[in-house]
């Protein structure tokens, strides 16, 4: 991606042929970093012992900011591709999202930030890959400014229009970027020239990020329905309305079930508005006479336009995830055999604890019923480890999926008494975090996948019927 | 206990040994308590794995600590997962098991129960520790910078898409150039072909 663009900037040739070129790379790199970020956060949620799954921890951040670089970059080549338009802006986001990723590397394995997530670092390293970042962003930022104004103008469009609200979108998401980077790196310089020491944590992202992600998610769909060049955005509210009208239906629905948070109720209904939106642009372009005529649009259907629809649905589902994080239930208790503790629905007893010897290991393990009115749905075994060669403790976490929401149970100490602390959640809802994640990624790899970016196969079809009318 | 201010960001002291020593059973000191840069050439795959394991441990609130109310206990708990435990890595007290991030939980719910309010705990452990114990930075001349990052690069980013949208109009709209005939053969050869503007 970043050598396209330096490649693209010193031959001075940038057009809808090098964007059309550079997009497999940039989704590949995508999709990889959105089931990378995803996996990493199923690994925290697991082993964490509470279940936390982003904590807005510099190593995180580090994958989060080539990842939301990226996703402005995928949506921007869309333009340039299909536009000619944003060619400059493009290029910026490439070498951006390349050097957010050294960034990245360099924050995380030189050791200047202090994260849950630091192992192997070391100072020696970080002054290498500092150097590496030096040169390449240096360069390729030299180069920029040298060439950017050299590059042609591309295709213009209103700004009501499908590349209007993808400049939004760009705008939105570099805003997004722009905060997790200075939030990143603030205690970082403002130590090195005042030598004041902060910290800038969880609270701070939610706090300045939500407001600029959900009208993102709100745009989202709206931005599907226009068309390029020249939009009507009244037409494309019209085409939403079915997406509004069950957002809102949710939303009324979350808010008498749920109650609070208020801010869970919100992102939930535009979660589902987002989902219902993404997927009716499929609908509306396949809706034919009949449902024959229907199949056939839709077997004739870019597998990009799947990708779009399906990747903004996976994003939709995530926010739903994330929005259900507010109804989480929480029970901290000592446990006392034999008993059963409210978590949401579902009530927890434990059946036995006992120590078990593992290869590395030994650990006190408890079985503990999941039950609902009266019936047993499923066993769990926290455990509480402790290895031996480290000298370390670690908590296993007990986890069952229950209709898209999880229970999870952590152990603690045991007391004289025959209570064991424990620590017991119900979270519902919360696999949707990793779902939407996977589906995203699937979008992509529809994309990816689409016949016009397959090298060979274009060539043998038949070329009318290679772009249908998009 | 008092915590001045925590080496935690001298690049040295960090990447082996957590000071924290949860992880030992009682009674073992962490030999590396107070980590000698000399030592850094033999930690090796053993202290990767080490660290991986380190944050794995943590039990965070336990039942004991618990206030019997649970309107200040919710409160507790919004106070805690904002303040940072100063000798973990990156962790709030409320999400660790440290001795010192027990205190501090332990301390919070003391002086709710003494009947101060939210903002009176926060300015109590905010005194004692500094801005380095919150994780919501404090609005301060040191940090609006950091606290209008999101506003300025909204803006910047507005005033520079009007910018172009303005240098854009006063282009002369002239059509890119036509495709060299060499140009449209490789294309064709390629299968493309030409492109319609219909969309």
């Amino acid at each position: 991606m970043f050598s396209f663009a330096a490649a693209a900037l010193i031959g001075g040739r940038i057009d809808a042929g090098w964007a059309r070129v550079i997009r497999p790379w940039t989704l590949f790199a995508w999709i990889a970093l959105t089931l990378g970020i995803a996996m990493g956060s199923y690994w925290a949620y697991y082993t964490l012992g509470w279940g936390g799954f982003w904590f807005w921890d510099p190593v995180e951040n580090a994958s989060l900011m080539p990842w939301i670089a990226g996703t402005a970059l995928v949506h921007s080549a869309a333009v340039m591709e299909k536009r000619e338009a944003l060619k400059v802006w493009t290029i910026f986001l490439a070498i951006l999202a390349f050097s957010l990723s050294l960034l990245g590397t360099f924050l995380v394995r030189s050791g200047v930030l202090t994260s849950v997530h630091a192992f192997a670092s070391d100072p020696d390293r970080g002054v290498f890959i500092l150097a590496i970042l030096v040169f390449f962003i240096g360069g390729a930022l030299a180069l920029f400014a040298l060439r950017a104004g050299a590059l042609p103008v591309g295709g213009l469009f209103s700004p009501i229009s499908r590349e209007g609200a993808l400049v939004l979108n760009n705008l939105l998401l570099s805003a997004c970027c722009a905060t997790v980077v200075v939030g990143t790196l603030y205690p970082l310089a403002l130590e090195a020239i005042t030598g004041e020491k902060i910290s800038v944590g969880a609270p701070f992202f939610n706090t300045v990020l939500i407001p600029i992600a959900l009208p993102l998610a709100l745009l989202m769909p709206i931005g599907q329905m226009l068309s390029w060049k020249r939009g009507d955005l009244a037409a494309a509210l019209q085409r939403l309305r079915v997406a509004f009208f069950v957002g809102v239906v949710a939303t009324a629905a979350f808010g008498a079930w749920y109650g609070t948070p208020f801010l869970s109720v919100a992102a939930a209904g535009i979660a589902i508005y987002l989902v219902v939106g993404a997927l009716s642009d499929l609908a509306l372009r396949v809706r034919g006479s009949s449902g024959r005529a229907s199949l056939k649009r839709l077997a004739g259907l870019p597998l990009s336009a799947f990708g779009t629809s399906i990747a903004h649905a996976g994003m939709g589902l995530t926010l739903l995830g994330l929005a259900a994080t507010g109804w989480g239930v929480e029970t901290i208790v000592a446990m006392k055999p034999s008993s059963f503790y409210d978590v949401g629905p579902y009530q927890i007893g434990i059946e036995s604890v006992s120590p078990r010897q593992g290869p590395n290991y030994s650990e006190v393990y408890a079985v503990m019923a999941v039950r609902k009115d009266g019936a047993t749905l499923a066993t769990i075994e926290p455990a509480k480890r402790f290895y031996q060669a480290r000298r370390m403790a670690r908590s296993e976490a007990g986890i069952v999926t229950l209709a898209l929401g999880q229970v999870y149970a952590a152990i603690g100490e045991s007391h004289e008494d025959g209570t064991i602390d424990a620590r017991l959640y119900w979270k519902p809802l919360v696999t949707l975090i990793w779902i939407g994640a996977l589906i995203m990624a699937f979008g992509g790899a529809l994309s990816l996948a689409d016949r016009r970016l397959r090298i060979g196969v274009a060539r043998r079809a038949a070329a009318p019927a290679l772009e249908p009318a998009e | 206990m008092s915590v001045g201010a925590p080496s935690l960001s001298l690049p040295r002291s960090r990447g082996r040994g957590d000071p924290n020593d949860r992880h030992l059973p009682d009674g073992e000191k962490s030999p590396d308590l107070a980590p000698s840069p000399v030592k850094r050439g033999r930690v090796g795959v053993g202290v990767f794995i080490a660290l991986l394991l380190l944050p794995l441990a943590a039990h965070a609130v336990t039942p004991g600590e618990r206030l019997a109310d649970p309107a200040l206990e919710a409160r507790a708990r919004a106070i805690t997962t904002e303040l940072r435990c100063l000798v973990c890595q990156n962790q709030s007290i409320d999400d660790s098991d440290a001795s010192l991030a027990k205190d501090l939980r332990v301390l919070v719910r003391e002086k709710l129960k003494e009947g101060m309010s939210d903002a009176q705990v926060r300015e109590f452990v905010h005194a004692r520790y500094g801005d380095f114990v919150l994780l919501r930075p404090p609005v301060k001349p040191g940090t609006l910078l950091l606290w209008a990052a999101p506003l300025i690069a909204l803006l910047a980013g507005a005033a520079a898409i009007w910018m172009a949208a303005r240098r854009r109009r006063g282009v002369v709209t002239a059509r890119p150039a036509e495709l060299t005939a060499e140009e449209q053969a490789r294309l064709e050869a390629l299968g493309v072909g030409r492109r319609s503007d219909e969309s």
